[in-house]
């Protein structure tokens, strides 16, 4: 299962996004991104062929 | 009858024998707008004085004898993310302070070389991002949602405020809001009508089309927007009601799922209704019904954060706080998790294609319960499962988003609670005049030729709907 979003992780990934998130918007965003990443990795279980995406959420970020 | 409680062909009909004026037309309807809209909340922008120098116009056309066109003095809404030359496109949002739109797009012209009015544009959800329209009240009970994000369109046909209003369609935002305010809604085949100059909200999905009060005005709005290909073939004929040889599959998954039981009964009575008329009724299993919402998701949030990625950077808190969460978390998306979903997007595609094979249409609800109040964000349904609204209502809908297979509702019945619901039939591709068929069937047997609401703020402690299937 994806791991969830944290807010120090979010920030970074904002970071590396060119998007402002302030410090009170971080838990919200963080939430979200970890429901909908989960939602969307189900997406997997119903192809058995597919075999991506139960990569770590620090790993699937690029500059 | 008021000039306003016509429908298009009703209105039509007595302009073109000039027994209507349009002038008469646009007056009565503007001042139902004039009555009514404070209440309701419909119109971001109101044209009175330009639909009136048009009315005044296409008056003295007929008097010249000049040909009346399909849609000659009829006046109709426009959802504000279509753009009107010279008119700002609010989107309803505060981002779009400021704009003024440079091009009209192509639906609009298509409008108006057929004589209709533009009366003026309707709120919708932020920049379409949303199934409520929190600006708007359904016109049915004021402390209800209209539903979204056409809601101002189909709150505003609902009342009487314009005789048609297009909307536009990315998860469910022409049908829901038409299901939800008593209105039939027509979401064509992908492509069929064309998107130029409107605001797009993710371009895998987006569609638009006609809101109206009768099955045989969307056919009619149907034919402008997307005139029939090839001479002769059928363009507004809704009226062959023999059913017989038409395979109707009757999904014995998912789409009755967590459903309203007043709902759930109507349409078990409209499938026998429509098998009296002819229609085969045919249990299915509808394929790769799992996958429709993980993708929804997966594509419209990546492909709406595209659209907006500047604004989100540069002035994000112009943004209501629901669309700015959702685009922000779109911004932080994967490729790979985009990816996923428009691979399974394809999938779906090709397994409804193979599914409309063995039949002609679907039958399913267009929502799972009536309009939520306007403080609501979830629904708790019986087994105890708490949904949010926003999927409630685009789970049954946004399965024709991703195939681009068309797909109408039609008013099905009032629920108890005095607010309506609708019926949806999705098609095979480019099947829209056989979905109205069928609509005209279900209107016909229901008499449910849409009567028009008369908003009133109700006390709350009188409303039976309490939000809650």
């Amino acid at each position: 299962m994806i791991p969830a979003y944290t807010p120090d992780l979010t920030a970074d990934l904002a970071r590396r996004n060119a998007l402002r998130l302030p410090e009170e918007r971080l838990k919200g965003v963080a939430d979200t991104l970890t429901h909908v990443r989960r939602f969307i990795a189900t997406l997997q279980t119903i192809d058995p062929e597919q075999s991506v995406l139960t990569k770590e959420t620090s790993s699937d970020e690029t500059a | 009858m008021k000039p306003h409680e016509l429908s298009i062909s009703e209105a039509a009909s007595l302009i073109a024998k000039r027994e209507l004026s349009p002038v008469e037309l646009v007056s009565s309807v503007l001042d139902r707008v004039q009555e009514v809209d404070e209440k309701v909340g419909a119109y971001s922008l109101l044209l009175a004085e330009q639909a009136r120098d048009e009315a005044r116009q296409a008056e003295r056309k007929i008097m010249a004898g000049d040909p009346v066109r399909a849609l000659h003095g009829i006046p109709i809404a426009l959802k504000d993310l279509i753009d009107v030359a010279g008119l700002p496109t609010s989107a309803s949002s505060r981002v779009q302070d400021g704009h003024v739109a440079r091009t009209t797009a192509s639906v609009v012209i298509k409008l108006q070389n057929a004589g209709a009015l533009i009366i003026g544009k309707t709120h919708t959800h932020e920049f379409a991002f949303g199934l409520t329209t929190p600006q708007t009240g359904n016109p049915w009970n004021l402390e209800h949602t209209p539903g979204g994000s056409s809601g101002g369109s189909a709150a505003a046909v609902a009342y009487g405020g314009a005789l048609a209003a297009l909307g536009t369609d990315t998860g469910g935002s022409i049908r829901v809001p038409a299901a939800l305010c008593g209105v039939v809604g027509l979401k064509p085949t992908s492509g069929r009508v064309s998107l130029d100059g409107v605001f797009p909200l993710a371009a895998s999905l987006d569609h638009i089309g006609p809101i109206t009060r009768t099955v045989r005005d969307a056919a009619l709005m149907f034919e402008v927007l997307a005139p029939a290909e090839g001479a002769g073939t059928a363009g507004a004929d809704t009226s062959n009601d023999d059913l017989s040889g038409l395979r109707v599959g009757v999904p014995v998954n998912f789409f009755h799922d967590r459903l309203d039981a007043e709902i759930d009964l109507v349409l078990r009575d409209l499938q026998k209704s429509l098998a009296d008329a002819g229609a085969e009724l045919v249990e299915i299993t509808v394929p790769l019904t799992e996958t429709i919402m993980p993708s929804q998701w997966g594509i419209m949030l990546p492909e709406a954060a595209f659209v907006h990625r500047e604004n989100i950077r540069v002035r994000p808190d112009s943004f209501g706080e629901d669309v700015r969460l959702l685009l922000e978390t779109g911004s932080l998306l994967p490729a790979s998790d985009y990816l996923l979903a428009k691979q399974a997007q394809a999938r779906l595609r090709c397994a409804w294609s193979r599914m409309f094979e063995r039949i002609d249409t679907l039958i399913v609800p267009t929502v799972p319960t009536v309009a939520a109040r306007r403080d609501q964000d979830t629904f708790t349904w019986p087994d105890g499962v708490v949904e949010s609204v926003v999927e409630a209502y685009v789970r049954l809908n946004a399965g024709a988003n991703l195939t681009g297979l068309p797909a109408l509702t039609v008013p099905a019945g009032m629920h108890s609670s005095g607010l309506p619901f609708g019926v949806q039939f999705i098609g095979s591709s480019r099947s829209e005049q056989m979905l109205l068929r069928l609509a005209q069937v279900v209107e016909t047997v229901t008499g449910a030729r849409c009567r028009l609401a008369e908003p009133e703020l109700k006390n709350a402690l009188d409303s039976k709907c309490t939000g809650d299937p």
